[in-house]
């Protein structure tokens, strides 16, 4: 089912936590919310979930006019960072709760809900739990469980917010390709929301970064990586660093020299321009492009990592192979290969 | 403590926090004098008192009609007096743990008002009001309708004494608990009728029942207010602990302390359910210590 967000904002008393968030989310696909804590991303979550309700805009599910619908019709599967099972509750019945909710009418026979909780056991891998309760999971198995809860009611989209936040590292990497999994065998629409970018980046078909409750960029990892739309998304997505630039006739400048490559259409005048530290590598002293001082030298698993200062606005890091004859305190001289140009 | 070696000693390291034994036994005995000084020695007391002339004086302390009547008025208040706590309790922590509006604050502090008020300020409020030169009085005489000196005035007496018991065991329970069990059943599509009878309730049931029994024992054995509304008529407005002074005063020792020893058999039992519920559901009660 498509997801479309038109408008959206919130507020909390003065604070904006959304503003103009205008958002589609394709049928089928699996797209992250990405951004720091407090970027408004848990927030608009709930916004499509009707968990919150906007002060402005609409939310459309397949086209229909969602806005006004309680959490309850909404028909969302929502899954919560810290599990949020029902404690009182074996599996079984947690998973059922759903199904058991549902007007008389609508409400499958107490045999198919069996059925159906031992095949969504088997979906999450989970077989033959249905009598224990949540208290006796761990973390990785309760969050399995929420998610088999969630797909119970057969959602038009799942949610899941910060779903793997509340585990340790090994398990939430097993999570993840079994997430991924899961999603490719039910093909389900679903919006999960993330602070770690390398999850993002794993999992999701398209992610949407957010910032300060706006929306900086959404498109696919090769979009956002290869054409950043603002600073933010450069420095979110990796290490960056920026240079003090002027674009002028047609060709970058850097402390008064031309660099190598060629502005895009319709810059001028003094930019910013990022870099990536695979950007940047050393050069003969006439052939640079901005120069620095070694302040340290640290040695990693196959290069030496160098920190420069004086180069660029703040001191940059780039690996150098581990035979390169370099020492603090020396002077090196940069070429800029390529680079991320944003008006100032 | 230069006289102490500065090596383990043979028992091993000492806890910072580990006083030495003298001390250590000087603040047990000291605890537990008083406790049998001031709580069991009273207690041993009435039983011996109400069995001074046997088991069949202590009896018939119950056939006497004032006394039935008494111990059905007591039971009567308790059993309208606790559910409208238990309602005003739900509804207020409610309230107070999941959602925020504005007098949430205020709303906690008179909650603990009763606590602060001494029960016979409570009782005379209730006299000014429903008195028969009270504010609502004249007007309530003319409709024929009696509180002061009659049963309604008696349960609010005991209303007002007895109604933080529920609301604060509830408060810090559902507090803790949050509302994400709440929204996963609301998402999964249970009405909120629904969510509070198959989530909310049972989550917090065993800090209910701790605070109901609380709130009964306390509505049972309240004396100050109920005191000042009942109008202390023999056979009608009489609760149990007013009958037990009656008796006392009329130098009726031996029914004064058996109907007492009813009293003090509701506290020990209360204090057997609180501990059992302590032990066997201690995790789901809230962590704060409780009146």
């Amino acid at each position: 089912m498509e997801i479309r967000v038109a408008d959206v904002a919130k507020r909390f008393g003065a604070n904006a936590a959304l503003e103009d968030i205008n958002l589609t989310v394709r049928p089928g696909e699996l797209l992250a919310l990405l951004g720091p804590s407090g970027s408004g991303k848990t927030t608009l979550l709930r916004v499509i979930a009707g968990l919150e309700e906007a002060n402005q805009g609409h939310v459309y599910f397949g086209g229909q006019d969602a806005t006004s619908l309680p959490v309850q019709k909404r028909q969302v599967g929502f899954v919560f960072q810290h599990y949020a099972l029902f404690r009182h509750m074996n599996v079984a019945d947690n998973i059922a709760y759903g199904l058991r909710a549902r007007e008389r009418a609508r409400r499958p026979a107490e045999s198919e809900i069996r059925d159906r909780v031992g095949k969504l056991l088997d979906l999450v891998q989970l077989p033959g739990l249905e009598k224990r309760f949540p208290a006796q999971l761990s973390g990785g198995q309760r969050q399995r469980i929420a998610l088999a809860r969630a797909l119970a009611v057969e959602p038009r989209v799942l949610l899941l917010d910060e779903p793997f936040g509340a585990l340790d590292a090994k398990v939430r990497k097993d999570l993840r390709g079994w997430l991924r999994e899961i999603h490719e065998r039910t093909g389900q629409t679903t919006i999960f929301v993330t602070h770690d970018q390398d999850e993002a980046l794993e999992l999701a078909d398209r992610v949407a970064i957010m910032s300060q409750g706006r929306l900086e960029q959404v498109g696919t990892i090769d979009e956002v990586q290869d054409r950043p739309a603002t600073p933010f998304v450069m420095n979110f997505l990796g290490d960056a660093v920026r240079f003090d630039a002027t674009v002028a006739d047609g060709r970058i400048l850097v402390a008064g020299r031309p660099l190598g490559f060629r502005p895009p259409q319709g810059l001028s005048g003094a930019v910013d321009l990022y870099c990536r530290p695979w950007h940047l590598h050393l050069v003969p002293s006439e052939q640079e492009d901005a120069s620095g001082t070694i302040t340290a030298i640290r040695r990693l698993a196959g290069a030496r990592r160098v920190e420069v200062s004086g180069a660029a606005a703040e001191t940059l890091e780039i690996d150098v192979p581990l035979d390169a004859p370099l020492q603090p305190g020396e002077t090196v001289h940069l070429g800029i290969k390529q680079g991320f140009l944003f008006p100032r | 403590m230069s006289d102490r070696p500065l090596s383990p000693s043979p028992e091993g390291w000492e806890s910072v926090t580990t006083e030495r034994p003298v001390v250590r036994w000087t603040a047990i005995t000291v605890a537990l004098v008083f406790l049998a000084l001031f709580l069991l020695l009273p207690l041993v007391i009435v039983f011996v008192e109400a069995f001074r002339r046997g088991a069949q004086a202590y009896l018939e302390a119950f056939q006497e009609p004032d006394a039935q009547a008494a111990i059905w008025l007591t039971l009567t208040v308790a059993a309208i007096s606790v559910p409208l706590n238990v309602l005003f309790g739900l509804t207020a922590s409610w309230a107070i743990a999941k959602f925020d509006f504005k007098g949430k604050s205020l709303l906690i502090t008179l909650i603990d008002l009763p606590f602060s008020v001494s029960p016979v300020v409570a009782g005379l409020i209730y006299v000014l009001l429903f008195g028969a030169q009270g504010f609502f009085g004249p007007f309530l005489s003319a409709a024929g309708f009696k509180v002061i000196f009659a049963l309604p005035g008696i349960v609010l007496a005991t209303v007002f004494v007895t109604f933080p018991f529920v609301a604060r065991e509830l408060i810090p329970l559902m507090q803790e608990q949050g509302t994400s069990e709440e929204e996963a059943a609301l998402t999964l599509g249970a009405s909120g009728w629904r969510t509070f009878w198959t989530v909310t309730l049972p989550n917090i049931r065993w800090g209910l029942l701790y605070g109901v029994l609380l709130c009964n024992a306390r509505a049972m054995g309240e004396f100050g207010a109920v005191s000042v509304v009942s109008g202390h008529i023999r056979g009608l407005t009489n609760t149990m602990p007013l009958h037990v002074e009656i008796l006392y005063n009329e130098y009726n020792f031996v029914a004064a302390f058996a109907v007492a020893s009813l009293l003090a058999g509701l506290a020990i039992f209360t204090l057997g359910v609180k501990s059992f519920l302590e032990w066997r559901y201690g995790d789901s009660l809230s962590k704060r210590v409780s009146h």
